[in-house]
């Protein structure tokens, strides 16, 4: 009952986190220069063309206005109106979230086993040849920039190898074989800073657990290397772990913007991308709160996943 | 870039984004004469890389460079743009235009055209079409284009009468365009602009089967096409921001025609799969001076900035051997096809670099060296470029100068609150000179209807006009005032010796002010795969894989 109070206690404290990254969004969009009515009509409009669409879309009114028109329609669910494509907002983050959510998900999938498993051989292999390399890696995957290993990729295993398509999306719903064969370089792009960050995490976090006290104990009663890696000093290193996957959600839907702009993946992270550009207020809104709420839940779950980790830790 | 993209339509992603159209300009084709009647299937399904999402399949709101293009294969017109631009020929119009007065044009339609729902095209849908567009409530961002209408009338099942507000120079041009597509009128009324934008109905020779939104566009071959059933199976664009890796996927034959960008066209044309065609896009890039306020205030000052910078040397740099020198703010293929006396105005107001003689200048302007320029650039490694070239020649010359890079919000800002000294600028104007003098250099002030009363036109030449009446420079007024009336006059007569006429004139009004130097006009490499045959990109043509003179097919 505990969790279930303190679970239902941080889902409601994400309502004034996402009220109060709304009206930023909402400010910061509208103090941009320009306005999107001109960015659309460009740099001649007519003068009752422009007048129509400022006043249809209520461009005209008071900021504050439009704010508070805009928060009761987001209490009725109602994310608004893209003013380029003319199509109510939440239509379009719908036809564009599978893919983000698909390579989100299947980076998670590739990093979280692979971090793991280096980081822990790291830490078994303390300062020898193998715990060098796999620092090494390490040090590699976080330093270079996703939108330039992308196109590496590309240049290597589409243009000189001619292995894998360069670019496109398929849903892994419709043909799974096809559908791997184009997520695979974004996949990698998208997890090698994940893999690497989260494998330095591991390797730190086990050789502290290794270097303790209960650790010498496990090992004097002759527990084998294995267990004494996994059981016990593997679950202790966990927490920390677990904080910062959670709250590397954030750096992946950061990540997707550049993963699906290159690879041409239909993705929540272009359409935000081409809303910033346009000006396309209620988009840019609409997908930053889905991300928020995304990278939201992924805290709160963060959090409620502590206690199966750690039983010392209780909610009350 | 068609006729249509850069004659008319007005839209920022012809300002901001003209190499973005570099593209889609490669998606035109020349005349190889293969005979339309003579069609099959089985042709292959031909992908093509575009840059940009659609934002509407409606052609009548249609705002998108690329689209433009492709809405022609599911929309027809009643003319159509000959292959190599030199004029059009009749396309729903079953005959010329027969001209009862200087603004009433009858034109008879052809009987043989049915929507893909299978309606048959008449002249009711005609009439509505461009009425439609014509029409200040129904808010299309085309209406500008087809203003010269008065008002189309049905008179007859298959005949429409044209009642024009003016004779206009290009309107058998505009005729040709999507701003002037044909639509049905039942559907587009039942299902009213919202969904017809999703779910479009045209008569073309591919018609919509699906749209994957962000990701591809893809149409099929409409089997009861009044030119017969078009060889290719279908049509698919793919949604491909980066011109790179459309590039790689052109190469592997993924999709069959994309963009080259400058850096990947030693590289295109060493690969065996790919023809590479090197397309004049009919754009201007220049600076815009500040004529109200600041240190270009004096035209002296303005004059100066032609002698500081060594063009040739910047476009070079620039675009390599992808461009050429603008003349008199037009691009060099529509000055030779007009036969322009470009050698005489390069002599007159084209001079070598001479920093000696843009101090000169300068002083006479009543400025020494200790003023700052403020040099505004959109982002784009060309325009960002041209800004550096221009600070650095200003260092040169002991006078400091900043670049700001801004977004395109901020540009279109500084272009209406004169928030600069110089300014980068593209411009695709098209093949005719109207897209240029008409366009970037009228009097905003004179038109019917009026801009807002912040804008200044997408030159900020209003800033001369203004500047001039701040001023109380009668001579300068009399002259801007003439330069007005001429490129108005140059649109609304179709004699085209009266045309060069006035255009000569204004032309040699405009030069000596420097409110804009000019400094190229880009070209385009498009790509085609070795497996595309019977298609040759040329800078004009619509529905180019079939159309009038050609019929591509895949061979794989």
């Amino acid at each position: 009952m505990g969790l279930l109070r303190y679970a239902f206690r941080r889902f409601v404290q994400i309502i004034p986190v996402l009220f109060g990254i709304v009206t930023l969004m909402f400010v910061m969009m509208h103090a941009l220069p320009g306005d999107p009515v001109r960015l659309y009509l460009g740099t001649e409009p007519g003068q009752e063309l422009a007048d129509d669409l400022i006043a249809s879309y209520g461009f005209d009114r008071p900021l504050h206005e439009q704010y508070f028109d805009y928060l009761v329609r987001l209490g009725q669910g109602d994310l608004g109106q893209s003013f380029v494509y003319n199509r109510p907002v939440s239509d379009l983050i719908w036809e564009r979230m599978e893919p983000t959510l698909v390579v989100m998900g299947l980076s998670y999938l590739v990093a979280l086993p692979m971090a793991i498993g280096l980081g822990i051989y790291g830490a078994a292999r303390h300062n020898e040849a193998g715990d060098h390399a796999s620092r090494f890696a390490g040090l590699a995957g976080i330093s270079t920039p996703n939108f330039w290993l992308a196109l590496m990729l590309i240049y290597v295993v589409t243009y000189h190898l001619e292995l894998l398509p360069a670019s496109g999306y398929t849903s892994p719903f419709i043909d799974p074989v096809e559908s791997l064969t184009l997520l695979i370089m974004p996949v990698i792009t998208l997890a090698t800073a994940q893999t690497a960050l989260l494998m330095r995490m591991t390797r730190s976090s086990m050789i502290e657990e290794l270097r303790a006290d209960y650790i010498e104990t496990a090992r004097a009663y002759g527990i084998p290397e294995r267990k004494v890696l996994i059981r016990h000093s593997f679950r202790n290193a966990l927490l920390p772990l677990v904080t910062i996957v959670g709250l590397q959600v954030s750096t992946l839907l950061g990540g997707s913007v550049i993963v699906e702009e290159i690879f041409a993946i239909p993705g929540l992270g272009r359409l935000f991308f081409d809303s910033l550009i346009d000006q396309d207020y209620s988009v840019a809104v609409g997908v930053t709160l889905f991300f928020s709420t995304l990278f939201l839940i992924g805290v709160v779950l963060t959090d409620i996943a502590y206690a199966y980790i750690d039983p010392r830790i209780k909610y009350d | 870039m068609s006729m249509e993209d850069t004659t008319s339509d007005i839209d920022r992603r012809r300002v901001i984004k003209s190499t973005a159209a570099i593209g889609a300009a490669g998606l035109f084709a020349g005349c190889v004469g293969t005979d339309p009647d003579e069609t099959g299937d089985g042709g292959g399904t031909f992908r093509i890389a575009t840059p940009d999402e659609v934002e509407t399949f409606d052609p009548r709101m249609n705002q998108m460079v690329w689209y433009s293009t492709a809405a022609h294969y599911l929309f027809d017109s009643l003319f159509m743009l000959e292959p190599d631009g030199s004029g059009v020929v009749p396309h729903l119009a079953d005959g010329e235009l027969e001209e009862v007065d200087e603004t009433t044009f009858v034109v008879d339609i052809r009987d043989d055209v049915y929507f893909h729902n299978g309606d048959q095209l008449t002249a009711e849908d005609v009439a509505y079409s461009l009425n439609w567009v014509r029409n200040p409530d129904n808010d299309s961002p085309n209406l500008s284009n087809v203003e010269f209408i008065d008002e189309a009338e049905a008179t007859g099942e298959f005949e429409v009468t044209l009642h024009l507000e003016y004779q206009f120079a290009l309107m058998e041009q505009e005729l040709a365009t999507m701003n002037a597509a044909i639509v049905p009128m039942d559907v587009a009324e039942e299902m009213g602009q919202e969904e017809f934008a999703q779910s479009p109905i045209g008569s073309g020779p591919f018609e919509l089967a699906n749209h994957d939104p962000s990701a591809t566009v893809e149409l099929e071959a409409y089997d009861d096409y009044f030119l017969g059933e078009p060889a290719l199976d279908g049509l698919e664009y793919r949604i491909i921001p980066e011109a790179e890796v459309g590039f790689v996927e052109l190469a592997d034959g993924t999709i069959h025609q994309s963009s080259v960008t400058d850096a990947l066209v030693d590289e295109a044309e060493s690969n065996d799969a790919v023809e590479t065609h090197q397309l004049d896009t009919f754009n201007f890039q220049g600076l815009i001076i500040n004529c109200l306020e600041g240190p270009f205030e004096d035209v002296r000052a303005r004059e100066a900035v032609q002698y500081l910078v060594d063009y040739d040397e910047l476009l070079t740099g620039a675009v390599g051997d992808l461009g050429g020198r603008s003349v008199a703010h037009m691009p060099q293929g529509v000055v030779d096809a007009w036969d322009f006396p470009a050698d005489e105005w390069r002599e007159r107001y084209y001079p070598e670099q001479d920093h000696d003689r843009a101090r000169e200048l300068f002083e006479a302007a009543g400025l020494d060296t200790d003023f700052e320029v403020d040099i505004v650039t959109l982002s784009g490694e060309a325009m960002r470029g041209r800004a550096t070239v221009l600070q650095h020649e200003f260092e040169e010359v002991g006078i400091d100068a900043n670049v700001r890079e801004v977004s395109d919000g901020e540009w279109l800002d500084s272009l209406d609150n004169g928030t600069f000294d110089i300014n980068t600028y593209g411009w695709g104007g098209g093949d005719d000179p109207d897209g240029y003098y008409y366009r970037m250099f009228r009097d905003l002030t004179n038109d019917d209807g009026g801009m807002n009363d912040d804008v200044v036109g997408h030159s900020s030449i209003g800033y001369l006009y203004e500047g001039a009446r701040a001023r109380g420079d009668d001579d300068l007024l009399e002259d801007l005032e003439r330069f007005d009336e001429l490129v108005r006059a140059a649109r609304e007569t179709t004699d085209r010796d009266e045309r060069y006429e006035y255009y000569v004139e204004a032309v040699e009004i405009l030069m000596p002010l420097y409110p804009v130097i000019g400094v190229y006009s880009a070209e385009g490499v498009t790509g085609v795969h070795t497996d595309v045959q019977g298609y040759q990109p040329t800078e004009f043509g619509e529905q180019e894989v079939f159309n009038h003179w050609q019929e591509a097919r895949i061979d794989d």
